[in-house]
């Protein structure tokens, strides 16, 4: 996380306590705030029931925005707290939490850069349905560059 | 949700295929995607039999693709080819290190020899050493420059009739559309050709002139294939001008473009009145040159004589010629050697 992210999220976390409710249900909006503001749910130690777990895996040059790692286990929640777990909402997931530098490279607008290639499963995505396909436990998503070297 | 192959009718389909949108499977795109290749090799008789042919590898998707193609087909079809890979060491640590180590790896994996030609050892410089007389600016220029020239010179070396490229549909459809907006007519009229630089020069061949980039990169996963994709150290963003981006863009909502495009670049009909470089030899290296001396010379005495931004300004048609004759007039250090057929750095 980079300084910025870790002091608007240290603002949030401040501005939350201020604004706390002071009742029995404290914890869970807690819980729920801290999940929604840049940490990843897996790094507390946290696992929410509705958490789906994937695998990410990044190629072809792309890894280097992650990192130099190419393989990814994460558990993600839908940004907007719905049951489903769409390719829309894992690329803005990853943009939010888990690409380390220049997310120029690898989204554009709400979708991946023209040129990323995307497998689902080891399938092409554009043979099921690209940002709307809906994502199930312990699946295998894939994204390889096609934009590096020759 | 399982769709199936639309060409067997029986295994699961792993991709769309750009060119028609058709879904296929692992096993038939293999096919579809390696005959394809082989229909282009034959449709514009790129090779003959008994050709020593040098296969241009950069330890990227397209070279090491191109490398486990060539001798597939070779073997499938007999064409008699005697395939070798040659490689550029550019002289930059870390980075063209670890792609040469693909490159040897695709030596044993492919079964056939590779040829390894330095920056070094043809220029008596590396590229770590001009990016630190020279900085980062420009710096691919003279790379560009020296590798186009360094395979040229590796290939004669080896004895080889012909050399082989990985430019794609992709690349070709981002030079057609680079060379009209730049105007140059000469260069618009050379890129779209399959095979290139018959008059004087190694012929060059670009065996994936129609294969989407797309399908080297699924084949590429698909089969496991070893390739190398760590952008080089001193241009980690210079591989996507706009050109290529708005390319991929096309792509995105109609992939048949890229192959519309290099079909219209292909129907250009140049006016025969058009004026054209004409092509002679660099009298300092006898390489092919439109000017008195070859581009690599030029920025090889700019680096020698401390004057590195020898023959990067832009010039047009003389100009280039005029800027050197007047640099090695004016400078102190021009000596008649410098003049002379150089065997000091360029030795083949
Ligand atoms: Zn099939
Ligand atoms: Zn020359």
């Amino acid at each position: 996380m980079n300084k910025l992210g870790f002091r608007l999220t240290a603002q949030w976390c401040l501005l939350l306590w201020l604004i706390r409710p002071r009742s029995s249900d404290y914890r869970i909006s807690f819980h729920f705030i801290v999940v929604r503001s840049n940490f990843r749910a897996a790094r507390l130690g946290v696992r929410r029931a509705d958490d789906m777990h994937l695998t990410l895996e990044f190629g072809g040059g792309l890894e280097l925005l992650f990192g130099s790692q190419k393989k990814h286990e994460v558990e993600v929640t839908s940004p907007d707290d719905l049951k489903e777990v769409t390719m829309e909402s894992l690329l803005s997931w990853i943009k939010d939490n888990l690409i380390k530098e220049r997310p120029e490279m690898f989204v554009k607008e709400s979708s991946v850069r023209p040129g990323v290639l995307v497998l689902i499963n080891d399938s092409d995505w554009e043979l099921c349905g690209r940002l709307e396909t809906v994502l199930e436990e312990n699946d295998e998503v894939i994204f390889i560059s096609t934009l590096h070297g020759g | 949700m399982v769709r199936h192959c639309e060409l067997c009718k029986a295994k699961r389909a792993a991709l769309v295929r750009p060119r028609n949108r058709q879904q296929v499977c692992k096993d038939c795109f293999y096919t579809a995607f390696e005959e394809e290749i082989h229909q282009t090799i034959v449709d514009n008789k790129l090779f003959n039999r008994g050709d020593r042919v040098a296969v241009a590898a950069s330890g990227g998707k397209d070279s090491t693709v191109l490398a486990h193609v060539l001798t597939l087909l070779n073997k499938r079809h007999d064409y008699g080819l005697d395939l070798f890979l040659l490689s550029i060491d550019e002289g930059i640590a870390g980075y063209r290190d670890d792609s040469l180590e693909t490159v040897k790896r695709n030596e044993t994996q492919y079964g056939i020899p590779l040829e390894v030609v330095s920056y070094k050892t043809l220029y008596n410089w590396t590229m770590d050493e001009i990016v630190k007389e020279i900085g980062l600016k420009n710096n691919c220029t003279f790379c560009g420059v020296f590798r186009r020239q360094a395979l040229d010179r590796g290939a004669a070396k080896m004895k080889a009739v012909k050399m082989a490229t990985g430019h794609n549909a992709d690349d070709v459809a981002e030079t057609i559309l680079l060379n009209i907006v730049r105007g140059d007519i000469a260069r618009l009229a050379r890129c779209t050709s399959i095979i290139t630089g018959e008059e004087g020069a190694l012929p060059r061949c670009k065996p994936f002139k129609y294969t989407y980039e797309k399908e080297i990169v699924m084949y590429a996963y698909f089969k496991k294939l070893d390739y190398f994709s760590t952008e080089c150290t001193y241009s980690p963003n210079a591989y996507r001008g706009f050109a290529r981006e708005f390319i991929k863009d096309l792509e995105a909502i109609r992939p048949q473009a890229i192959l519309d495009i290099i079909s219209s670049g292909e129907r250009f009909r140049i006016d025969s009145t058009a004026k054209m470089p004409e092509q002679g030899l660099c009298e300092r290296c006898g390489y092919i040159s439109s000017q008195k001396w070859c581009k690599a010379c030029v920025l090889l005495d700019g680096l020698n004589r401390g004057l590195p931004k020898l023959g990067i300004t832009r010039t047009r048609g003389k100009g280039l010629a005029n800027g050197v004759e007047n640099a090695s007039g004016g400078g102190k250090l021009a000596s008649k050697d410098d003049r002379s057929p150089s065997k000091a750095n360029i030795d083949f």
